[in-house]
């Protein structure tokens, strides 16, 4: 095995989101709010969204967790904010959150990777 | 030594790999993986059955290690029973012990350290056999230096059927007073069960000196291959006991209409075992015999001493469980403030370290702890000092890269 393509923590952008987030807090009024646990390690995380006209006009995380879970939740949650059409997010996948992410995960962490997704898919089943 | 073990001379990262995960499962030795590849390759036929050569040389085989494990422990073979693992090894003291013994009212011991494996099994029983009454089951605490706290014993064990308890935390590294425990346990009729998943591969085991009456260990925890188990069950209580999963091999005498069973341990073995991997457990023994089980614990002790000096220096790291080696196996579970468990580990990994991290399959000692997992080192035969200070040094490294700006 060689060091070629492996995970890196330790890049600025993983630190920056996993560590200093600046979409972690809770919504007043959120539209739907979803929360999920990572089988794996039993983390949880949460995230609120606000809709109008199916528009995003806020979304935010909280939960503790490893730093790909909370830098894969902030970059998710970035994107919603910059897309913000609803339409266009419900098409977002694993690759969305892979591309955000800019590094290679191994098998493990691929799960803590794709939490903020899974809650995101979890939240479109719930929106009104 | 680390040349008998073939995956060390692997690279991860292109660093040397370091292994510190052996309470998981440990490498195996080329003695091992030739042992099974010879059997595979020039005898392995099916035992118990044919009456041509190869099975009865494979039978002699199967068989000699069932006695190679009695010496191990100070067992008398026919009280050994090859289960798949610990865990299956449990799951059948549940079923056919327990579905017999614990009946409304009964009560069970237990500990907040144990395993899953040592914990839902039992859980299990009681939610079949005492539906919704949660009084039967006592759980036993720690104490603030991660030792069992006995105080209340003596109370607690009024009425109770069943001690299950580990011998070694593989989260705490506690080793369990289980010889007094026993004792106590016995002057109120009760039986012990001992997880001795991580004492058996690490320190000298004498079930009669314990004076248990059922233990159990894995064998890919011990240098054997996985799929080999032990349950040992005292004599007088195995004869007892009715059989566990039913069909070939654990017979006497079968009509259409009814079925006489085999004495123990082989109406307990239902079926074709694993022949190739018991040969493999055979030859993991050997080689730990060949050491010496005091040997293998000195330098576990030794390492862990060392560790424990290391690694309590590293400023913000949290160690779990006695501080002193000789109360604890080598196991050290630990935190990094502010880092998270699974991102220590993955950076080690960078560096070729191997470990655990999460909850090692022991979640009430972490809610007792109160803490969302941890990163666990354990040690074996193959480790050295300077894997220890390789992960000092890995760890100062992440610590470095990760702590600027914790909150
Ligand atoms: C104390 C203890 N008990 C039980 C087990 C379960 O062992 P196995 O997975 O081999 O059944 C383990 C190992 O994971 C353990 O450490």
């Amino acid at each position: 095995m060689t060091e070629e393509g492996t995970m890196d923590l330790t890049q600025e952008i993983i630190l920056q989101h996993g560590r200093l987030s600046p979409y972690k807090g809770k919504l007043e009024n959120p539209t739907v709010k979803v929360k999920l646990e990572n089988p794996l390690c039993g983390d949880s995380l949460r995230v609120d969204i606000r809709i109008v006209k199916d528009q995003v006009v806020d979304a935010c995380f909280s939960g503790e967790g490893c730093l790909i879970s909370q830098a894969a939740a902030s970059l998710l949650v970035g994107e919603i904010l910059r897309v913000k059409n609803l339409n266009k997010i419900k098409k977002f996948n694993e690759e969305t959150v892979f591309k955000l992410l800019g590094i290679s995960l191994t098998l493990s962490r691929t799960q803590c990777a794709l939490l903020s997704l899974r809650a995101l898919k979890k939240a479109f089943k719930i929106i009104p | 030594m680390n040349k008998d073990f073939p995956i060390l001379k692997q690279k991860i990262n292109g660093k040397n790999l370091v292994y510190l995960d052996s309470a998981a499962t440990s490498l195996k030795p080329k003695q091992v993986i030739e042992a099974v590849a010879d059997c595979c390759r020039s005898y392995l036929a099916n035992v118990h059955r044919g009456i041509y050569q190869l099975s009865e040389k494979s039978t002699q085989e199967y068989e000699s290690v069932r006695g190679k494990v009695a010496k191990l422990i100070n067992a008398s073979p026919d009280e050994v029973i090859f289960t798949k693992n610990t865990t299956e090894a449990i799951n059948l003291v549940a079923k056919v012990w327990g579905e017999a013994n614990i009946t409304k009212g009964s009560k069970i011991i237990l500990s907040v350290m144990e395993h899953h494996s040592n914990l839902v099994p039992w859980q299990e029983l009681m939610r079949q056999q005492v539906t919704g009454n949660r009084q039967q089951r006592v759980v036993l605490d720690i104490n603030d230096k991660g030792e069992l706290d006995l105080s209340d014993l003596d109370n607690k064990l009024k009425g109770v059927s069943l001690v299950a308890i580990t011998h070694v935390s593989n989260v705490l590294g506690t080793i369990n007073p289980v010889k007094e425990i026993t004792q106590k346990a016995h002057q109120v009729g009760a039986l012990v069960l001992v997880d001795g998943a991580q004492a058996v591969p690490h320190m000298k085991v004498d079930v009669k000196k314990l004076g248990c009456d059922f233990y159990v260990f894995s064998g890919h925890k011990m240098l054997g291959p996985s799929g080999v188990g032990v349950l040992w069950v005292k004599k007088e209580i195995a004869d007892k006991l009715p059989p566990f999963l039913t069909g070939g091999g654990m017979v006497s005498e079968v009509t259409l209409e009814k079925t006489s069973f085999a004495e123990a341990p082989h109406k307990f073995e239902a079926g074709t075992p694993n022949i190739e991997g018991v040969i493999g457990l055979g030859a993991a023994i050997d080689y730990l015999q060949k050491l010496g089980m005091d040997k293998v614990r000195q330098h576990e002790k030794a390492l862990t001493e060392y560790a424990l000096k290391k690694l309590s220096k590293i400023d913000g790291l949290t160690i779990y469980g006695p501080k002193e080696e000789e109360k604890r196996g080598g196991i050290i579970a630990f935190n990094l403030a502010g880092i998270h468990p699974h991102d220590v580990a993955s950076l080690l990994d960078k560096d070729g370290i191997a470990v655990r991290a999460g909850f090692h399959c022991a979640m009430p000692v972490h809610q007792r702890l109160g803490i969302n997992g941890s990163t666990r080192v354990s040690f074996y035969i193959y480790n050295s000092m300077e894997d220890i200070d390789k992960l000092v040094q890995s760890l100062e490294k992440i610590k470095r890269k990760l702590s600027f700006r914790v909150k």
